[in-house]
């Protein structure tokens, strides 16, 4: 089938009629930008082959452009060698004609016989699908593998059953691999294969069966248990309970109670003899004491007067060694005192002169600072002088100025004046001179200027009148003469005949200013604390000196009269002094005069050294003095010490000797004596009768023993009373237990439960062999028609492997039952979903390009139709699919559709264009 | 004298393998055969029946089961029922004849808990000399007190026992309750009434077991149960005249070794079960240990004869096995001479016919898929 003319009008964007130009048999490519209307002409082809004009559906009502208008599709063919025609109308005025050769068609009669040609069957809502799905491939349609209906499926199955004698029943296989899928399902779920439905409902019913088998029986062993420690416990009770060996117990406890009465009885009279044993042991125990007390008495008595007598003896040694001691030590006291007074006088002497020096000191100081003052003073008139010299000079900076100003105004009127006066030049004969007289003076030689209308007179000659020619002379004249009025009311306020004797003065001003700042400088060194302070300041700073030298002067004087009362002083204490006398002449001299500087320092040392003699005696007798205190100390402790024990040793006499009376006087030693011998005698007696008591128990079994047995069978009967009370309440728990449980009928619960677990099994059982059985069948069925799709679908994979084996060299294709390639076996197995998108489509391609090739040989009609196809691929790939498709256009028609002109460039084929024509050319 | 001897009742006996309608029947049955006994103690005119241990299956039966016998013994006042304890209803403490001793028995019932004789019958001078089990198992003979019994000159000594008799069955089961196999003779007995079998057997001239009254198992030893017997004593040294009675509604048969190969052998099956009680198939329980090989067709005509008819005509159809599918290659034939199923079929067939755990399966899955072709309707090639 070869297309060989394509026409639309009023198809989406193609309001106006357009055609298809250049088509041909081989490879069509119509390469046109975006927009340009590719996939709208493989829309109306579509709708032409495959949709009623009857039809009213969305997908028809979506081809009218969006101003409304009927979609009229016109397509041309060739077909076996025949010319054929379809056109197609849709919605408004619909129509269908079909020529086929000599054969015309209209109607549904048209519609029909295109799809016999086609192989097309109804899929409803006038649409109609098959094989050509696949090979009429849009945009982004060409990424996946075409998906096949049940006719598209047929018409493949019959292309290729064709091929293969005994490949029939394929159909049949699937549909009984449904059922038993189907049936399987109701056993077994399909993703995990566990038990599901009935089968697992069973499962579960079996496990709550044995569970509750299970908790039967072990209700049923509880039972047994119960039955048997029931019979336990009334074996046990029988025995508790049985009467003579419950009489012997009591009888055997009766005894044993009466036998410990008896102990307890003999027990006391023992313990009655060895408390009177005891007192009479201590009574005789007490005797003895008290004579070996009074002997120890009498022996300390007597030691304790010896002890006196050497004490006294000491005592009196003591007193006389504290007496002596008492006498040193007033003797180092008086000298101690000696020295100190010694120590006083040269220490005052020495302050004393000390003193004067420090006057002294202060008197040279005293002078230099009235000499300062002095200074200051001094500076002080300069200054005052030059002020007052400098106030009498009124000619100052801004007079000067003034002057200064008008002088140069009056010149600047004369020089204005000058500018405009006449000039006379004048040069006379020497003999002529006096006889040419100006304004009545005779005229000087050179040039004059005239201001004023002057008369020449010449000798002889006459006169002349010069009258100036200015025009303003008089305003000119005005300003010179006000100037020079001005310069002397200037002069004349500043008190000076000229402009000359102006400035005299005020160079002299100037130099007596530098005058006054240097006696201020001068005045301010002289101010040893003040710096360039306000003049006030200075002034009262030098009040302040004056001030303090005046104090100063009036302190010095109060010091000078104190230091000479304190020499009086110490001339009148220290008398004996032999060291001071003549420093004390000394001192009395310096009084009339002044003491030269150096004197006065030897005489320091002098009584210094002094001084340091006088303490250094001083410290000697006061360590002395210490000494013989300490002496006199000790000797006086000791003394007392021994005056102590002495008195200690006699009252410890007085208290020994007291004692002795007084216990004497309460029991003489002879009473004593007495006493004492009759307790041995009663102590002797009662010993005796307690060995006799102690001789008489010893075969007895003792008293713990007895008791303990006692406790013992008391216990045990009451355990036995505890016992039998327990048993009894056990036994009749338990009697409850087993009579609830035997009302139940266990027996017959767990036969029954029994045999539901057991029926149920069976049924799980059935279950699972019928889920066996399914499986297998499930299995092989899969398995048989695979290996039959496999040979089935050779054909295909034989026409198809060529061009794969062009685009990927070495692969080998892999087919699923539905005609999909489900993986591609190059180095391993590569399943479709997992390859690259170009890849992917590149095999989708392929596919449909197999499709066409099986059609092709089967003669049935065929083109190829790709929109934008290929977009993803690489270069080399790009080029074998071309080549691939180039070959198939040598068999069968391909149009290719794309937006890449550059790329699809290489493929050659037949350039196609769309071009607008009037109208639709009708064949009729 | 004459009297009835059974032993066996079994009340509250399950069955695992029937369904719950006939369970619920068979036990019904097993009640409704002390009716029988009744009605036959009278027909015989016989005063006593006595029961030779296992009244009770259980234990511990419900209060509902454990006074169903009782209350139809209490429908004959005129008949007195001796019962002595089995090993199945020992007389423990707490056990069931505590329990109905508690709650007191009709006049007509007596328990024998405790061995020594008892006269029953002052006209006829019979003294019953019952063992007692006071344990489910016991390992000595319990009969053995009955050569010492005292009873007047000339008495009816009548013993009356649970448990095997030791050295003539020669099963595990002859080590419990053992019963010495002349104890009739070493004590003097008229009769010696024993219980335990399920199936009619007698010992000797004056020891029988009666069986249980209605059959409970398929594997019944001896007569195979449903009996009762009369015993008619015409004096102390004279041998007991033993008649065996029909008590049991119904017929359980066992058929073993059921080899089907052909549609002939199934419809001789069928026949042959049929037969057994032709006017009341109902009442027969059957258990068929089925084995064989069938083609395709025959297979289906077992379905139909034997799964689905002669299942509903008898009480219970117990199978074990089947019949195995016999399918050659041209029963293949009907899937066509090619194709995706023929060729899973011919990969089952041949699994199948290898035979083993493996081949049964496939011989299974290929059946259904024989069914799936059939229920589809895909007509045969």
């Amino acid at each position: 089938m070869i297309l060989t003319d394509l026409q639309i009008e009023g198809v989406r964007r193609f309001a106006a009629p357009v055609r298809l130009d250049g088509l041909g048999p081989g490879l069509n490519v119509l390469a046109a930008p975006n927009e340009a209307g590719k996939s709208t002409l493989l829309t109306a082809l579509k709708a032409a082959l495959m949709v009623r004009t009857s039809s009213k559906a969305r997908p028809v009502k979506e081809l009218q452009p969006y101003g409304g208008g009927a979609p009229h599709i016109a397509l041309s063919f060739t077909w076996k060698g025949m010319e054929c025609h379809l056109e197609k109308q849709f919605l408004s005025k619909p129509f269908t004609r079909l020529i086929l050769g000599p054969e015309r068609f209209e109607g549904d009669q048209a519609e029909e016989a295109l799809r016999g040609v086609l192989g097309l069957e109804d899929i409803g809502k006038g649409e109609a699908a098959g094989l050509w799905n696949a090979l009429l491939v849009g945009q982004g349609e060409s990424f996946a593998q075409p998906v096949l209906n049940q006719t598209g499926q047929d018409t493949l199955r019959g292309c290729l059953e064709q091929g293969v004698e005994d490949a029939t029943g394929g159909a049949a296989a699937s549909a009984v691999l449904s059922r038993v899928r189907e049936r399987l399902l109701l056993l077994q779920t399909a993703s995990t294969g566990k038990a599901t439905g009935k089968y697992r409902q069973a499962l579960e019913q079996e496990a709550q069966a044995q569970a509750s088998l299970s908790e039967l029986e072990n209700r049923r062993a509880a039972l047994e248990e119960d039955l048997v420690a029931l019979e336990q416990a009334r074996r046990a009770l029988q025995e508790q309970e049985n009467p003579q060996s419950r009489a012997q117990d009591e009888a055997r406890l009766q005894a044993l109670r009466q036998q410990r009465d008896r102990l307890r009885v003999a027990d006391a009279e023992e313990q009655a003899a060895r408390a009177a044993l005891a007192t009479l042991t201590q009574t005789h125990s007490s005797i003895r004491d008290e004579q070996e007390r009074r002997q120890e008495a009498h022996l300390r008595k007597r030691r304790l007067e010896s002890e006196c007598a050497e004490a006294q003896h000491d005592l009196a040694a003591l007193t006389e060694r504290a007496t002596l001691a008492r006498q040193r030590y007033e003797e180092s006291r008086q000298r101690r005192e000696q020295a100190e007074q010694q120590h006083q006088a040269a220490r005052q002497a020495m302050l004393a002169l000390a003193r004067r020096a420090s006057v002294m000191q202060q008197q040279a100081a005293l002078e230099r600072e009235r000499l300062a003052v002095q200074r200051a003073e001094a500076a002080c008139a300069r200054l005052e002088q030059a002020r007052a010299t400098l106030a009498a000079l009124r000619v100052d900076e801004k007079l000067i100025r003034q002057v200064r100003k008008a002088v140069r105004d009056q010149e600047t009127a004369q020089a204005t004046l000058n500018a405009r006066a006449t000039r006379l030049s004048v040069a006379l004969q020497p003999e002529a001179e006096g006889r040419v007289r100006l304004d009545g003076v005779p005229c000087p030689q050179g040039e004059t200027v005239l201001t004023h209308t002057a008369d020449l007179v010449v000798e002889g000659v006459g006169q002349f009148r010069i009258t100036p020619a200015v025009t303003d002379q008089d305003e000119a004249l005005a300003t010179a003469t006000a100037a020079r009025r001005t310069m002397q009311e200037v002069l004349q306020a500043a008190g000076c005949e000229s402009a000359e004797h102006a400035e005299h003065l005020f160079e002299e001003r100037r130099q007596a200013e530098t005058r006054v700042a240097e006696a201020r400088a001068a005045f301010v060194a002289s101010l040893p604390t003040l710096r360039d302070e306000q003049d006030a300041t200075l002034f009262a700073g030098l009040a302040t000196l004056r001030q303090e030298l005046s104090d100063r002067q009036a302190a010095l004087l109060r010091e000078q009269a104190e230091g000479l009362s304190l020499q009086k002083e110490a001339l009148e204490e220290g008398p004996d002094a032999a060291g001071t006398g003549e420093e004390a002449g000394e001192e009395r001299a310096t009084e009339q005069g002044a003491v030269p500087g150096a004197a006065l320092h030897s005489m320091q040392q002098q009584a210094g050294q002094a001084e340091d003699r006088a303490s250094r005696m001083a410290e000697e007798a006061r360590q002395g003095e210490r000494r013989e205190q300490a002496a006199f100390a000790a000797a006086l402790a000791l003394q007392e010490k021994a005056d102590a024990v002495l008195r200690q040793k006699q009252a410890a006499q007085d208290q020994v000797g007291r004692e002795l009376a007084v216990s004497q006087a309460r029991e003489s030693d002879e009473a004593l004596a007495t006493r004492a011998a009759e307790t041995r005698h009663a102590l002797a007696q009662a010993e005796a009768h307690l060995q006799s008591l102690k001789a008489g128990r010893e075969t007895e079994e003792p008293l713990s023993v007895v008791e303990a047995s006692i406790a013992r069978r008391e216990q045990a009967l009451e355990g036995a009373r505890v016992a039998i009370t327990r048993l009894r309440e056990d036994i009749r728990e338990r009697e409850t237990r087993v009579h609830v449980a035997e009302g139940e009928g266990l027996d017959e619960k767990i036969a029954e439960a029994g045999r539901t677990a057991a029926r149920l099994r069976l049924e799980c059982e059935g279950y699972e062999r019928e889920r066996a059985a399914l499986a297998l069948l499930e299995q092989t069925l899969t398995e048989a028609e695979k290996t039959q799709t496999e040979r089935y679908l050779a054909p295909l994979v034989r026409t198809m492997q060529p061009a794969f084996s062009a685009v990927f060299p070495g692969a080998s294709l892999v087919m699923d039952t539905g005609f999909g390639l489900s993986g591609l076996a190059r180095r391993t197995e590569e399943e479709f979903a997992r390859l690259s998108d170009g890849t992917r489509e590149q095999i989708a391609v392929l596919v449909r390009l197999g499709f066409a090739e099986l059609l092709h040989a089967r003669q049935s009609p065929a083109i190829l139709v790709l929109d934008d196809a290929l977009g993803f691929s690489d270069s080399q790939r790009l080029d074998r699919m071309f080549d691939v498709l180039a070959d198939a256009a040598t068999r069968f028609q391909i149009l290719v559709l794309t937006c890449h002109a550059e790329a699809f460039g290489r493929m050659g084929g037949r350039a196609l264009t769309l071009r607008p024509i009037p109208q639709i050319t009708e064949r009729r | 004298m004459k009297f009835i001897h059974t032993s066996d009742w079994q009340i509250g006996r399950t069955f695992r393998f029937v369904n719950d309608d006939t369970l619920g029947a068979l036990q019904v049955a097993r009640l409704d055969v002390i009716r029988q006994l009744g009605l036959l103690a009278r027909q015989e005119g016989a005063a006593h029946v006595l029961v030779a241990g296992d009244v009770y299956e259980h234990e511990t039966p419900s209060e509902r089961t454990l006074h169903q016998p009782v209350e139809r013994m209490r429908q004959f006042p005129d008949i007195q029922w001796h019962l002595i304890p089995g090993n199945h209803d020992a007389d423990q403490p707490e056990g069931v004849w505590a329990r109905l001793a508690r709650g007191g028995l009709p006049e007509n019932v007596t328990v024998h808990r405790e061995p020594g004789a008892v006269l029953i019958d002052a006209a006829h001078n019979a003294w019953l000399l019952p063992a007692v089990l006071k344990r489910r198992h016991v390992l000595t003979d319990l009969t053995g007190w009955m050569d010492e019994a005292e009873t007047p000159p000339d008495a009816l000594r009548i013993g009356l026992a649970h448990g095997s008799v030791t050295g003539f069955g020669g099963e595990a089961e002859a080590e419990h309750n053992p019963v010495a196999p002349d104890r009739a003779k070493r004590a003097g007995l008229a009769y010696l009434g024993l219980g335990d079998w399920h199936g009619f057997c007698q010992i000797d001239a004056r020891t029988a077991y009666s069986g249980t009254p209605e059959t409970d198992r398929f594997t019944t030893g001896g007569g195979g149960g449903g009996e009762a017997l009369v015993i008619t004593l015409r004096g102390a040294q004279a041998d007991p005249v033993i008649t065996r009675h029909r008590t049991g509604r119904y017929i359980w048969k066992k058929l073993d070794d059921v080899v089907l190969t052909s549609r002939q052998d199934i419809l001789a099956l069928d026949a042959r079960i049929r037969s057994i009680e032709p006017d009341n198939p109902g009442s027969v329980l059957v258990w068929l240990a089925v084995s064989g090989l069938l083609c395709v067709e025959d297979m289906a005509v077992y379905e139909r004869e034997v799964l689905t008819q002669l299942s509903g005509a008898v009480a219970c159809l117990r199978l074990t096995g089947a019949p195995h599918l016999s399918a050659g290659l041209e029963d293949l034939d009907r899937f066509g001479p090619g194709g995706a199923v023929r060729a899973a079929a011919e990969q089952l067939l041949s699994r199948a016919q290898a035979g083993g755990e493996a081949g049964q399966l496939a011989a299974d899955a290929l059946q259904r898929l024989f069914l799936f072709w059939q229920e589809m309707g895909v007509p045969a090639a």
